[in-house]
């Protein structure tokens, strides 16, 4: 089983478009997962069919019984995320501040602070319309611990694929270099990054590149939008080669990526036969991969 | 005042937008712009950014003096993060998970832990003219983005009246620490499926949060009204609009200013700078 992250630093080149367009062509041959999941969308161009709905209970939230407090202050004192304030004669937590830490619990004399579960968002096994499984979630509204949510969703997709002996996983990850890409970095085979012919595609590819030799995984690359600007396409490939990491394909800039979204199509179900084979080509570097 | 520009979605245009309005306000009062997307901080590059020095930023962790620890397990029975762990012959730290909450610190019976640092990221600030551009840059392989930005706000810059954050995209952590002390947020719209998705999520968002908030429509091509349709149906604004221009994108993608180098457009954000300031006049959390 060979898993694939599909990952890109900054946000807006493509990934989640060619993520599916990929899963368009592996079909049954490979469990989907989509792990940006405080924007979660390729379920908009996978129209899944949901097999399961499960909801993820992560982290805590101070609750302060008033009845019980004797308004002693020390919760207030303590907390290193004022959390808790002092309003119309008694002490309330703000859940969007509290960080679920546990120490106004653990140190309230008067025993009133209660920790509640925290209901974060769902996840949902799902069947795409290209009949593989898609693992996929929706982090709650001013919720946190997204890196968690996608610990869940890998965790899935990765049991999933055992139990179907499916030979691919394509994971959509999150951009940035933070806690849900780490989280969903981990048990990859391979990092397949999306960077664009920009400054700012360049400046946020070279710090993907330094997280994932930290981790030591290997990664190729795709320029989309290639020819945005040449000399900062020259200056990507420099820095790909420098850092071994091949270059997998570039795709020109093309309207073909919003028209066929718009219609709910992946690109490769255009009638774009150059992006179509570039997609195809792509596929067979991930099928030549050990 | 401050106003963050924000959009759910990557790549929709927040920077474009942020740069651009910090340079126009520029021209007409000392404006702060903060960089408040710490894994991915690009404002810099549309300026003429010099090796601008930076301070470091650290974060609380716990220090165990072996000498005082009885390896009661107290620290690790406390700590929400799986941060602490106590082995037979040793408590473990994991500075990574770790959440700086004190929490073993102030519960360890004998006193055994103190409060040792550990950095998360570096901030630089800088005079760019009249602009002070503070930017917050993550250490690669940390987590702990929400803390880093939380610090980045509370560099000083020399700002008379409007502070522009620049917010990371997607909904959690990172953009709630941004937003929550917002006075105002203005949501870059992009007219596609994607872009109405997550555009959608976080007015969501920001209406639980109760901060206003009204909408730039980018990569605005005619006859595509989901954006339009969107705000209509929420009763938000539309304050401005840019049109969907390869012109736009190469001189984004070279790192220049496009009311800079695009007739026009200087002229369109100092619209777009009188529409948010008298939006935004009397909205003060």
């Amino acid at each position: 089983m060979n898993e694939i992250v599909i990952m890109s630093g900054k946000g807006g080149t493509g990934k989640t478009s060619i993520t599916a367009a990929l899963a368009a062509l592996a079909g049954e041959k490979a469990v989907v997962a989509d792990c940006d999941v405080d924007a979660a969308n390729m379920h908009l161009l996978l129209a899944p069919e949901r097999m399961e709905t499960h909801d993820f209970v992560s982290g805590k939230t101070a609750y302060i019984h008033t009845e019980t407090c004797t308004a002693c202050g020390l919760c207030t004192e303590k907390c290193r995320f004022d959390a808790i304030s002092f309003a119309q004669g008694t002490y309330i937590v703000n859940p969007v501040d509290c960080e679920g830490c546990s120490l106004c619990h653990y140190i309230c004399p008067a025993k009133a602070i209660e920790m509640k579960d925290n209901t974060a968002g769902q996840w949902f096994i799902s069947r795409s319309r290209f009949g593989s499984r898609f693992v996929h979630a929706k982090l709650g509204i001013a919720q946190e611990n997204s890196g968690k949510l996608v610990g869940k969703v890998k965790t899935i997709a990765q049991s999933s694929a055992r139990e179907l002996d499916v030979p691919y996983i394509l994971v959509d990850g999150a951009p940035g270099i933070g806690c849900p890409v780490i989280s969903s970095l981990s048990g990859a085979d391979h990092i397949l990054i999306v960077t664009e012919a920009s400054e700012s595609g360049l400046h946020d590819l070279e710090r993907l590149v330094e997280l994932i030799q930290y981790f030591s995984i290997q990664g190729s690359c795709i320029i989309n939008k290639c020819d945005l600007n040449d000399a900062v396409k020259t200056k990507i490939e420099t820095f790909c080669n420098a850092n071994n990491v091949s270059i997998v394909n570039s795709i020109p800039y093309s309207s073909v990526f919003t028209e066929t979204l718009q219609q709910g199509k992946t690109i490769v179900e255009s009638n774009d036969r150059s992006i179509i084979s570039k997609i195809e080509e792509i596929w067979n570097y991930v099928q030549s991969m050990e | 005042m401050n106003i963050a520009i924000a959009s759910g979605k990557g790549g929709t245009g927040k920077t474009l937008i942020a740069t651009n309005l910090a340079f126009t306000a520029g021209k007409r009062f000392p404006v702060a712009l903060y960089d408040l997307d710490v894994e991915e901080p690009n404002d810099h590059l549309f300026f003429d950014s010099a090796d601008t020095p930076e301070h470091g930023v650290d974060k609380m962790i716990p220090d165990v003096d072996p000498q005082k620890c009885t390896l009661c397990g107290t620290c690790t029975q406390v700590c929400e993060f799986h941060a602490i762990i106590t082995l037979p012959d040793q408590v473990m730290v994991f500075p990574e998970l770790c959440h700086s909450c004190y929490s073993c610190l102030e519960m360890c019976p004998e006193g055994a832990i103190s409060s040792g640092t550990k950095t998360i990221g570096t901030i630089s600030a800088e005079k760019q003219g009249p602009v002070s551009l503070v930017t917050g840059r993550l250490k690669i392989t940390e987590f702990a983005t929400a803390a880093l930005i939380s610090e980045t706000k509370k560099e000083p810059s020399a700002s008379n009246n409007i502070t522009f954050y620049d917010a990371p995209p997607g909904s959690s952590c990172p953009f709630i620490e941004t937003v929550k002390d917002s006075d105002y947020v203005i949501l870059v719209g992009e007219p596609s499926p994607f872009g109405l998705h997550d555009m959608d999520i976080v007015a969501r968002t920001l209406r639980n949060l109760h901060t206003p908030y009204s909408v730039i429509v980018n990569k605005d091509v005619e006859g595509n009204t989901i954006i339009d349709e969107y705000c209509r149906e929420n009763n938000i604004d539309i304050i401005g609009r840019l049109p969907l221009s390869m012109n736009i994108a190469r001189e984004y993608a070279n790192g220049q200013l496009i009311v800079k180098n695009i007739q026009g457009m200087d002229t369109l954000f100092e619209q777009l700078l009188d529409t948010i300031i008298a939006k935004t006049s009397g909205e003060h959390k």
